[in-house]
């Protein structure tokens, strides 16, 4: 009699197994579309917009070397930040400032130039190994038909304990909200349109809200946003040198 | 199924609207009549010959302040320095970079000096050389530098090469101080000091060893010194230590070894800058936070041979454009004879005060 459940429990135990290999796989999926087997190179324009403040704009010149787990960022403009940049290696991430001419270390998740993106907003997406799926479902996104995932984040590096991405059927993400652990939502992303590069993917433009700055102007509540442009996206190999921190010594003003 | 249809109304009551909700702030409009997406040929690129080429260029800068320090025995100070910077960048392969500098002395200004003279040259865009005088500096404190190695470069002239290494990063230098040469004209093999260092990190883990030999002379103390390094990151916090050999010969005592253990930390908004270190010789800890209209900070520093010690606590307020106030209550303990009191600049050796210091600051 007992003998009878033991294949329904198997194949329950397999069903739900299978289950959560799916939703890493997606993850992963999401992953490889934006990650490149190549070098890649772009040229970043992050206008920052506060409520009430003048527009500042900055151009980072990023070189991407995916597969090492390597990133550089070099600030092109303006005049006074030229020279300021950042080395990620594996897990370790340096900001070299000219002035002190010293490096410092950083994290993915703290802020970029005080902005709203974080430096993690510029690497390889990271979903499938700092995140699982938690909670999945259907909705529409204006023109899109998305998949809602909920995620929660399994690993320490990951920028947000927990995230909600929209997915088109493409498995590019389109939005983002990111929340605290205590589910406060601290910052959302839209990316609206995406440039293939390659057999790869990278947005055109990154709309950043950010959730907790915000400031009342006559009478309405406006968050800061953050918004960067990607422009010259490019496969061309890129030097080894500028990946080390000799190279962002050598480049700083 | 009574339940069922309470349960279901419950969640489209209430977790229904959280799940759709739409974002207050125009967000989702976005995506309403979205362009299309794309396909991009690499047709631009970051010109990396660009952001290593520049024309010749001057810059100055000026630091003018006053302020004092309010004791038993109050004494004011006013100090200025102007500098010049000469940069060119002719082609991404050669670098030239000058700083000249004159400080105020007894109400002059002597004739500028030159604080940094050096050139880059990058050979087959991989090996990068950088010779000339400037100030180079190894090792991992950032309250104390027992493992500085380079120490004696800002007296002398250096000469530095650097490769990538199977994705470590390998660098060499030679160092003559001409203060302690028998003739600086005609330099000695054994006056100079010959160094290297190979760093680099695998997975969490940042590493470096360090050595410098200076063979020595009469005037040239004989030097033989090394270090070695490991540092990582956990929970956003960076942990380090280091030992370090400064021996004369091959044959360190213990007298020789030094060590430093620290950790720093910078997070939050505005940002906090933690950190702590201990040396076989020193205690020290600082906290500041930035990014705010004020920067307070907190600092200490004590010495582990004879117990004395400073705490200074204080904050910079970027008053107006150019124009930065710093107020400080400086705390200097311990005996007459001690480390920190005979090495303390004030010459009245106060041990508690109150200090403010206004700074007119201008790059043109």
């Amino acid at each position: 009699m007992r003998c009878r459940w033991i294949p329904l429990l198997l194949l329950l135990g397999s069903a739900v197994f299978a289950n959560a290999l799916t939703g890493q796989d997606l993850l992963r999926t999401i992953d490889r579309q934006v990650t490149f087997d190549t070098d890649f190179s772009g040229e970043y324009t992050v206008t920052q917009d506060r409520p009430g403040e003048p527009r500042s704009v900055q151009t980072v010149a990023l070189f991407r070397r995916d597969r090492d787990n390597k990133f550089t960022m070099l600030i092109l403009a303006p005049e006074i930040d030229k020279g300021k940049g950042y080395l990620k290696v594996d897990n370790n991430l340096w900001y070299y400032d000219p002035v002190g001419r010293r490096f410092t270390v950083s994290s993915a998740k703290d802020r970029f130039q005080n902005s709203n993106a974080r430096n993690s907003d510029f690497t390889k997406s990271n979903l499938a190994s700092d995140y699982r799926i938690v909670e999945t479902g259907q909705t529409r996104l204006g023109k899109f038909d998305t998949t809602v995932l909920q995620l929660e984040a399994t690993s320490e590096d990951a920028t947000f304990p927990r995230s909600k991405v929209w997915v088109t059927s493409d498995n590019l993400v389109r939005k983002t909200e990111d929340y605290s652990l205590s589910g406060q939502l601290m910052r959302t992303v839209a990316i609206p349109q995406y440039q293939r590069v390659g057999d790869r993917w990278v947005p055109v433009m990154m709309l950043i809200v950010d959730n907790l700055r915000g400031k009342k102007v006559d009478g309405a509540l406006h968050y800061e946003t953050t918004t960067i442009r990607i422009a010259k996206p490019n496969l061309d190999r890129v030097d080894d040198i500028v990946f080390t921190q000799g190279y962002l010594e050598k480049v700083a003003r | 199924m009574t339940a069922r249809i309470l349960w279901f109304g419950l969640w489209v009551t209430f977790v229904g609207p959280a799940w759709g909700q739409t974002s207050q702030d125009g967000v989702d409009d976005l995506f309403v009549e979205p362009a299309p997406d794309i396909s991009t040929k690499s047709v631009g690129k970051t010109d990396l010959a660009a952001l290593n080429t520049s024309p010749f260029s001057v810059a100055g800068h000026v630091n003018a302040n006053t302020g004092a320090l309010m004791g038993t025995q109050p004494v004011g100070f006013f100090n200025m320095g102007t500098d010049f910077t000469l940069e060119a960048r002719p082609d991404p392969s050669i670098r030239y970079h000058a700083l000249l500098g004159s400080t105020l002395a007894n109400l002059t200004f002597p004739t500028p000096s030159v604080t940094e003279l050096w050139v880059d040259y990058t050979l087959l865009n991989t090996y990068l050389f950088r010779m000339g005088k400037y100030t180079l500096a190894w090792g991992q404190g950032r309250i104390f530098n027992p493992g500085d190695l380079m120490a004696d470069s800002p007296n002398g002239v250096t000469l530095k090469a650097f490769a990538p290494v199977l994705g470590q990063s390998l660098t060499g230098v030679i160092l003559g101080n001409p203060g302690i040469m028998v003739n600086p004209a005609v330099p000695e093999a054994r006056e100079l000091s010959y160094a290297g260092q190979l760093s680099g990190d695998v997975g969490r883990l940042g590493w470096g060893v360090a050595g410098l030999v200076r063979p020595g002379t009469v005037l040239a103390p004989p030097e033989r010194n090394w270090s070695a390094f490991g540092k990582s990151n956990f929970y956003g916090i960076d942990f380090y230590v280091e030992g370090v050999v400064l021996a004369p010969g091959w044959q360190p005592t213990g007298d020789d070894l030094h060590y430093l253990a620290g950790f720093f930390w910078e997070g939050g908004d505005p940002k906090w800058q933690l950190q702590g270190e201990a040396t076989d010789t020193r205690l020290g800890a600082a906290a500041k936070l930035i990014g705010w209209f004020l920067t307070p900070f907190v600092r200490w520093e004590q010495s582990r041979l004879d117990d004395s010690g400073t705490v200074q606590t204080g904050f910079t307020w970027l008053a107006l454009p150019h124009l930065t106030l710093d107020f400080g209550v400086p705390w200097l303990y311990g005996s007459d004879t001690s480390e920190y009191l005979v090495s303390d600049t004030d010459p009245n050796k106060q041990r508690l005060g109150v200090a403010f210091r206004i700074t007119l600051d201008a790059i043109f």
